[in-house]
């Protein structure tokens, strides 16, 4: 039997509907966000794989690599406009006009509720539809089971579930990430700075379980030679020379590697210094981890005072001391690979021209694993960058245009050491900066091109005459000329070669381009 | 409950009616609601469709004193209000009041658009206010006041079409049609025999005023009262909730008394069909013959041969109901 006023009966029926009623809009909102969260989880992964198209501050995207956490995204956008729903309850009245139409008892219900809450004063009419809309909700329990057609969720709705393959396939089969390029270094701040410190930290730590490879180097090269001199040679002790020399070889990349996360570390911190940024406590760390790696007490001190103007205020000066040793580790960094080459280089005699996989290509050095001294353009020799799939051993001699450090390596795919990714992040740099150059000039200069053979026009009746090097009276003979046009060429050769290694500020690199261009007319 | 006994008074009306009438069986369930929402009804229609007899029938049914008022051109207004006459009495000569017909509970203007549009007028203040000034003087009309009007289609020669302040003053606007041929057969064996069939009186004032007094305590949600407002604004073109479709038809639409006849015709309806609230059912039953008169139709409507039903019903779908918050 009902139990109390005809309005508390009807105000607490009506609340087991309106639960029923969030509930159901609960879930349909909640699977409309969630398929609008797949969505943009797949959006977010191709502007994740494209980041680099991206301008230039948004390129903070691609830190976040491409997570797998980002299929939480439907997940939580499901929940949160489930609980939005959830959170709003239907009004009474609208809830009583739905139970009206269910049950088909002519806005009785919705009256008889809107008559409770207006709080008109109660009438005998009044009272007759409290009541009639009290006993029509008496029995709960056919309440209840009217309340699952009360409002239900459209099935066409639970299809939206499926938007979740979205992401999940893009997930699958998206090529793996391509790392942050070392120009983000400045835009990344801080945490940036922060993060190429520890990177170092590791390098140096790696390196430091070397022991004097230099030194060893020399050793294992004077034993090799020893034994090729010999007529008759042990071939297993050759081959356990040739073995050792090729780990002294890879040692000395390694430091090499940190001489470049060196001059990179310094060379964040003195674009960071030119542009005026106070000494942060990442920068600070960042310096302290420098320490550690330079050797020379002059170096050392450089650094200390370059801190030490740096923390005064003098960022200018700063800079220009971090820039010097910028360059020092650059040269420090191209002197290891030097020898590392010779290294490899007698190591791989003995082992008829097999490269290693893992490694790119070294275009700075003009060595590397181009043999045969092929023109970087030719794309003949090891180089194995290769997309992932498509020559995943890396093993071979790749013929055609070689994508110098583009793609991804076996070594990438299967976690690789931060040295490796910093090396073909610095090969894709190089690349860049090769393929900018050969667009701002002509890769081969012939002689005839210098001002020294250029013809000079004269004067004849019809006006001034261009005239060209093979008739022109005044063709300059090669012996004459050739050796300071060569000089004017080397050295032209050698900015253009220092401007790649970015030793030159970026600031003054058109300037030296200028410069000989100038003296070149 | 305690109405019981009236709604059968209204079942044995209806139940009068229909000896006299042959079918048209919607056309005495509105005759009735608009008996007891306390309003007016025109009908319309061609000549010898009934609508006459029904009146005549109605004011027997209900035993209500009733008039007839034939309209013709040459009707004045004092004909149907009365005028004052000079009687020659025992304290000599004065002047008197001499109601007209339109001194009677039910009142029949028989073919209302034959007169002219001044004597049309005549009926203004009696259909609104219930009392007819003569002479300076202010005569209250008996209660129940009922205006039944027939009117012949505008179409029709020696027609005045009514003032549209004339028209809203109907609660509704009923069309009378044409009997079936069953209905039509009917009709001739109950009319050409020897003797015709005469209603008898089932219901008196007291009982009709009750029971316009119980239809008036009808419950109304303010969500209805808000429906009945934004129908009733989607019939004027320059509305935002008038349907995009619809406003090139309408040259203009309801005036607020359409919102007023609705609740009271819905109240009518819920009292007859035995609830004690107004729902949404009774506002669509009723919408089309209470805003058919006030809608009024733009050349372009017209010429497209658009009906105010056809944009009643059109209305009706297109403004959605909000229960509210």
């Amino acid at each position: 039997m009902s139990q109390g006023s005809p309005e508390k009966r009807i105000l607490t029926r009506l609340f087991l509907a309106q639960r029923r009623l969030r509930f159901v809009r609960g879930v349909a909102s909640g699977l409309r966000w969630f398929a609008a969260g797949s969505i943009l989880a797949a959006l977010g992964l191709i502007i994740l794989w494209n980041w680099d198209r991206l301008p230039g501050p948004w390129q903070w995207a691609a830190t976040a690599g491409r997570p797998a956490e980002l299929l939480w995204l439907p997940l939580l956008l499901g929940l949160g406009g489930f609980a939005s729903r959830w959170l709003s309850t239907p009004s009474a009245r609208e809830t009583a006009h739905r139970v009206d139409r269910m049950r088909d008892t002519q806005e009785c219900l919705l009256t008889a509720v809107d008559w409770i809450l207006s709080e008109k004063p109660r009438t005998v009419v009044s009272e007759r539809v409290l009541a009639r809309a009290a006993a029509e909700l008496d029995d709960e329990a056919r309440l209840r089971a009217d309340l699952k057609r009360l409002e239900r969720v459209e099935k066409k709705l639970f299809g939206l579930l499926a938007t979740l393959g979205l992401p999940l396939l893009l997930l699958l089969n998206l090529p793996p990430h391509v790392g942050l390029p070392d120009s983000a270094a400045v835009w990344m701040g801080p945490g940036q700075v922060d993060r190429l410190a520890e990177q170092l930290a590791q390098e140096l730590q790696d390196t430091r379980r070397l022991e004097q490879p230099e030194a060893k180097l020399k050793e294992l090269l004077r034993q090799l030679e020893q034994q090729e001199s010999q007529p008759q040679t042990d071939a297993k002790a050759l081959e356990a020379v040739r073995r050792e020399l090729q780990q002294t070889a890879d040692a000395l990349k390694s430091l090499a590697n940190g001489q470049d996360s060196a001059r990179e570390l310094l060379e964040t911190l003195a674009q960071r210094a030119r542009q005026g940024e106070e000494l942060s406590e990442q920068d600070k760390k960042a310096l302290s981890e420098l320490k550690k790696l330079l050797e020379e007490p002059g170096q050392k001190d450089a650094l200390e005072k370059a801190q030490s103007d740096w923390s005064k205020g003098d960022q200018q000066g700063a800079s220009q001391q971090l820039e010097q040793l910028q360059r020092e580790a650059g040269q420090a960094a191209r002197d290891l690979k030097e020898m590392a080459s010779s290294g490899q280089e007698k190591a791989d005699n003995g082992g008829e021209g097999q490269s290693e996989p893992d490694e790119g290509q070294d275009f700075d050095e003009g060595k590397g694993d181009q043999q045969d001294g092929q023109d970087f353009d030719e794309g003949r020799g090891d180089q194995h960058p290769g997309q992932a799939g498509q020559n995943p051993g890396g093993n071979g001699t790749g013929l055609g245009p070689g994508d110098y450090g583009k793609g991804t390596t076996e070594e990438e795919e299967s976690g690789q050491t931060a040295m490796g990714l910093r090396s073909r992040r610095e090969s894709q740099r190089t690349s860049d900066r090769v393929e900018e150059f050969k667009n701002l000039h002509a890769p081969v200069r012939s002689k005839e091109e210098t001002s020294q053979t250029r013809v000079k026009g004269e004067l004849d009746s019809q006006g001034p005459r261009q005239l060209s090097p093979k008739e022109g009276r005044g063709l300059v003979t090669e012996p004459a000329n050739s050796e300071s046009g060569d000089a004017l060429l080397r050295y032209q050769e050698n900015a253009e070669n220092a401007i790649l290694r970015e030793e030159i500020p970026a600031a003054h690199r058109d300037e030296v381009r200028q410069y000989f261009e100038t003296l070149d007319r | 409950m305690t109405q019981t006994a009236d709604i059968s008074a209204l079942r044995s009306l209806r139940q009068e009616l229909q000896r006299v009438i042959v079918g048209q069986s919607q056309l005495l369930d509105e005759v009735i609601l608009a008996l007891l929402a306390g309003g007016h009804v025109l009908l319309e229609g061609v000549p010898g469709l009934g609508k006459t007899v029904l009146v005549k029938a109605l004011g027997e049914a209900t035993g209500l004193e009733f008039s007839r008022v034939q309209f013709t051109p040459d009707l004045m207004p004092a004909d149907i209000t009365g005028s004052i006459i000079l009687e020659e009495t025992e304290s000599g000569r004065e002047f008197n009041f001499r109601s007209g017909p339109i001194f009677s509970s039910l009142v029949l203007a028989d073919e209302i658009n034959r007169a002219t549009p001044k004597t049309q007028s005549a009926l203004l203040e009696a259909m609104q206010e219930f009392q007819v000034t003569v002479g300076g003087v202010a005569h209250s009309l008996p209660k129940p006041f009922f205006v039944l009007a027939t009117q012949n289609p505008i179409e029709m020669e020696g027609t005045y079409p009514l003032p549209e302040a004339q028209t809203d003053r109907f609660l509704m606007k009923l069309a009378v049609g044409r009997p079936s041929v069953s209905e039509l057969a009917e009709v001739l064996k109950r009319t050409t025999g020897l003797s015709l069939a005469q209603p008898r009186a089932v219901l008196d004032a007291a009982t009709l005023l009750d029971l316009q007094r119980q239809a008036a305590g009808i419950l109304v949600a303010d969500p209805l009262l808000d429906h009945v407002a934004k129908l009733v604004a989607a019939t004027h073109p320059d509305s935002e909730l008038c349907p995009p479709t619809l406003r090139r038809f309408i040259r203009y639409g309801s005036s607020p008394r359409g919102a007023q006849a609705l609740i009271k015709l819905g109240k009518a309806r819920a009292l007859t069909l035995g609830r004690d609230n107004l729902a949404k059912d009774d506002l669509e039953a009723l919408a089309a013959p209470v805003f058919r008169h006030r809608i009024h139709l733009s050349f372009e409507g017209e010429t497209e041969g658009i009906t105010a039903d056809e944009v009643v019903s059109t209305i009706l779908k297109e403004v959605p109901f909000e229960a509210g918050a």
